[in-house]
């Protein structure tokens, strides 16, 4: 299917009467991209699922809003990203965990899905990722698997591209290391 | 830099990591993705009737933030309250059962235990108290008469005192006059008489 460019999706959102349609644009779009951005952060589908839901629900109230000062992309990752973020907050609350200990809670599920389909490489790997801090888990995975460039990654997160070089610096070192011993 | 120059930088530091394919190693529900595009349509129909049913209602700022702690916090307290169902501390057998019967009993006997003075009891307060009635009476009536003589002897004085102070020419012409009053009593009738005799109705109006 061909990919629909952006600014016309905005302009057919401006429209009430093809504002559905562009929304579901915007959905063939992005949804599963923005599924993948959510499942490797929260690991398990249930959630994801919800996540995935919730960030297009915010999408349509305040897309008419949307100023084209940033990419639309970049923009929904940004509501995804925050999305995912409260909701591992929330879980740390709930069971009264350090934001360390819901990472090996996000780890155990990761051994404990049911949608998990890896090799045991790709399982180290997984595993690996989850001992990064969560902003840098965030950056490693939308520099490693969604290939974005910094610049990208910057107005997602309001970070500015030397930190995010830096951030990325450190995780590669330290999943290297991690692939390497365990070998 | 485009993204190729980033992903050098890195590769080389990291040849491991740069070897595995990046692909994310979870799988999903069958046709999830075919019916993703329905559910999140269905979820923006359901704000939307959501958003336009709450218009009458309100809840306080972050009602819906809080409420998940709140339940929670209630769940464990419930949870601590089954595991602990008492305080710790103990009380004799049977305790609460007398209880009763021991407070009762130390009330009913508290009369038995207090010491009553009766006033009237003691012979000796009623003898003192009727001599002082004796005594107060006595006094009174001493004291009443005393002054009575005493009022008696004064007047007494001053009767005299007057007398000293009046002419005895005085005196002796009183004493005259009451003589003649006693021995002169004479009536009306004779009175009336006596003047009809001896004066005219000219003497009493020139008189008069």
């Amino acid at each position: 299917m061909k990919q629909v460019e952006d600014a016309e999706i905005l302009q057919k959102f401006g429209v009430q009467k093809t504002q559905n349609e562009a929304f579901n644009l915007l959905l063939n779009k992005y949804q599963q991209k923005i599924y993948w951005h959510i499942r490797r952060l929260v690991i398990d589908h249930d959630d994801t699922d919800d996540l995935v839901q919730e960030t297009f629900v915010k999408v349509w109230k305040n897309l008419a809003n949307f100023r084209s000062d940033s990419q639309l992309y970049t923009w929904i990752y940004r509501i995804a990203t925050n999305e995912s973020i409260t909701f591992l907050n929330k879980k740390k609350l709930k069971n009264n965990v350090s934001l360390d200990d819901v990472s090996g809670e996000l780890a155990e599920s990761l051994t404990a899905a049911s949608y998990f389909d890896g090799d045991k490489i790709q399982k180290k790997l997984q595993e690996a990722i989850l001992t990064l801090p969560e902003k840098q888990r965030i950056i490693f995975n939308m520099k490693y698997f969604d290939d974005m460039k910094y610049d990208e990654i910057s107005e997602v997160l309001g970070t500015t591209v030397g930190a995010l070089k830096a951030s990325f610096h450190i995780a590669v070192k330290k999943i290297e290391s991690i692939l390497i011993n365990e070998d | 830099m485009n993204i190729q120059d980033e992903n050098m930088e890195w590769e080389k530091e990291a040849p491991q990591l740069a070897s595995l394919p990046r692909t994310t190693p979870y799988s999903v529900p069958d046709n999830y993705f075919n019916e993703l595009q329905n559910r999140i349509n269905q979820s923006v129909f359901v704000d939307g009737l959501m958003q336009k049913e709450n218009q009458g209602f309100t809840v306080p700022q972050n009602y819906f933030e809080d409420l998940g702690n709140q339940i929670q916090s209630r769940i464990a307290l419930e949870q601590i309250k089954s595991l602990v169902n008492t305080d710790g501390f103990k009380t004799p057998d049977n305790y609460f059962e007398k209880l009763q019967t021991n407070i009762l009993s130390k009330t009913t006997e508290a009369p038995q235990k207090s010491k009553t003075v009766r006033l009237w009891g003691s012979g000796l307060i009623r003898y003192a108290s009727a001599a002082c009635f004796v005594v107060v009476t006595a006094s009174v009536l001493y004291f009443n008469q005393q002054s009575r003589i005493q009022q008696t002897a004064s007047l007494e004085l001053a009767k005299e005192q007057v007398l000293y102070d009046i002419d005895e020419s005085t005196i002796l012409e009183h004493i005259q006059e009451s003589q003649t009053a006693t021995t002169n009593t004479v009536s009306d009738t004779e009175m009336e008489n006596y003047i009809l005799d001896n004066f005219t109705s000219t003497d009493l109006s020139n008189n008069l």
